[in-house]
């Protein structure tokens, strides 16, 4: 056998644990092998060091040490110990501090949420006017430019534009105003004699500002063509007598208002009647809320707005719902 | 030597009879158990560890899961068999703990106990720094203590279960787990290992 597996055998060689005959030819390998034996000499003064060191004794007050550690509560049984005995009081303790921390947590929840309404909220006209130019992308970004000295003007917390946030339809009412009462006796007569109160100069402006080249604008258009006018409703639509009860110009100021809503890129959804004859229609569309801005503008100059229309803070949202009333001033 | 060792063991028809008194209620028999066999387990925990204070610590600790679960043992294995594999893996655990690795190269050799008279208090670094001066024995114990300690823990452990505590193979292989053949090429690479560290010493 060579020197090497022999080498591995002198540890079991020395415990006498082999067996007769691997321990015979480990003898005779020695007999001859003066490295083997050199090394198995002191391997077992190796052995001998090991079994003849005094062993290294536990300190004398081991056991007093161990029944103090013993007696010692463990550092969560400490914790556990501080937090709860006694049960009685400082479960219950616990219990009160933690309803209170927990309404105290909604409370503040409820504040802030209250708080930051009003700062999304629309502003006033004047405050919309001068922030028309710059879009306004988080209402906490919102300052108001002021002069040195000049006194912050008082503000009016205004209504909640939750519609943007849940996907309401803005509400539009445009006041009309009628300069005769409505006559359905003489239907002919009432294109003549109904005249509502929109300008002829504003219409203009409106033409002018939709600015769409090779389209058609019907407010330049001749008073005298009001029949097409209402054609443009029948073809859209539900054709119903009420209209001619309201006269061809509002006929003329409704297909305006589809014909806006088809030039910012909108889609007229519908045109509701009311039940009661006489009453004038609303229409249901959908329009991009980048041209919001625009609409509202050119809207306010074909009728006027019975309330200053919303501004559109959250321009987030692709398309936006419009439902334009139209509201009759007597 | 080994002989002293397992005749400190005591038996373990005592031991039996200590641990059915405890588990009927006997709280002092377990004090008994302690006494009988704390310094044979300190001696084992210090050789598998190389540091007082923590083979103290050790084994109050392998005491105090033996006391845990006492009540439970089945007379299954040997008692002293139990508590060794107890003390074993009480140690094996303080050896991988972060905390022990970052002391290992300060090799403390105190003793804390009133008696001192057998384990003088000795600190060393390394090698270099042995003090020559120091007593024959002391200088023995620091150096291998030190090369024991160079040593990986499993070879460690087996070496010192039966060089240092005297057992035999199959009591190794019942406390550490492995098996028989595992036991033997582990001690004879260790015995051999430990032999070329201490060329010059031994």
């Amino acid at each position: 056998m060579e020197c090497a597996g022999m080498k591995e055998l002198l540890s079991e060689y020395i415990d006498g644990t082999l067996d007769a005959r691997t321990r015979a030819t480990v003898d005779e390998h020695l007999l001859n092998c003066r490295d083997c034996k050199e090394e198995l000499a002191s391997l077992r003064a190796v052995v001998r060091a090991l079994e003849s060191m005094e062993p290294v004794k536990a300190p004398e007050d081991f056991l007093e040490q161990l029944h103090d550690r013993m007696a010692s509560p463990s550092l969560f049984a400490k914790i556990i110990r501080k937090l709860f005995v006694p049960m009685r009081i400082k479960v219950p303790l616990e219990f009160a501090s933690a309803v209170a921390m927990a309404v105290l947590v909604f409370a503040l929840v409820n504040v802030q949420q209250k708080e930051r309404r009003p700062s999304e909220a629309l502003f006033s006209a004047e405050q919309s006017k001068t922030r028309k130019d710059a879009p306004v992308e988080n209402a906490a970004d919102i300052k108001i430019e002021r002069k040195k000295g000049e006194t912050p003007p008082a503000y009016k917390p205004a209504p909640v534009p939750e519609r943007a946030r849940e996907r309401k339809p803005i509400e539009l009412a445009l006041l009309i105003e009628k300069r005769r009462p409505l006559a359905r006796s003489a239907p002919g007569a009432a294109l003549e004699t109904e005249r509502f109160e929109v300008k002829e100069e504003d219409r203009a402006r409106a033409a002018g500002m939709r600015a769409i080249p090779g389209k058609k604008t019907e407010a330049s258009e001749p008073m005298e063509e009001e029949a097409g006018a209402r054609r443009a409703i029948k073809d859209e639509g539900t054709p119903r007598d009420d209209v001619d009860l309201l006269g061809g110009q509002f006929n003329e100021t409704l297909s305006e208002v589809k014909n806006l809503i088809e030039d910012i890129d909108g889609k007229v959804m519908s045109t509701d009647y009311d039940a009661e004859p006489g009453r004038p229609p609303t229409i249901h569309a959908e329009i991009p809320a980048k041209n919001y801005d625009a609409f509202i503008n050119r809207l306010s100059v074909l009728a006027a707005p019975q309330t200053q229309p919303p501004t559109l803070l959250e321009k987030s949202d692709e398309t936006i719902e419009i439902l334009i009333r139209f509201i009759i001033a007597e | 030597m080994r002989e002293k060792i397992k005749k400190s063991g005591g038996s373990s028809k005592e031991d039996a009879t200590l641990i059915r008194a405890f588990q009927a209620g006997n709280r002092s028999a377990f004090d008994q158990l302690v006494v009988k066999h704390k310094d044979k387990l300190f001696n084992l925990c210090f050789w598998v560890l190389g540091d007082y204070h923590e083979a103290n610590d050790s084994a109050q600790e392998t005491f105090i899961k033996v006391f845990r679960s006492l009540k439970g043992f089945r007379f299954e294995s040997a008692f002293s068999t139990w508590l060794h594999r107890i003390a074993i893996n009480t140690c094996k655990n303080r050896l991988k703990s972060l905390e022990y690795r970052k002391r290992k190269k300060m090799v403390s050799l105190e003793n804390s106990g009133p008696a001192g008279e057998t384990n003088p208090s000795l600190e060393i670094q390394d090698e270099a720094q042995s003090p020559l001066s120091r007593l024959e024995s002391k200088e023995k114990l620091t150096l291998i203590s030190e090369a024991m300690n160079s040593l990986p823990s499993e070879q460690k452990t087996v070496m010192t279960l039966r060089d240092i505590e005297g057992l035999s193979y199959e009591e190794i292989a019942r406390i550490t787990g492995f098996n028989l053949g595992t036991v033997k090429s582990r001690l004879s690479r260790a015995r051999l290992d430990l032999r070329r560290k201490l060329r010059s010493v031994i």
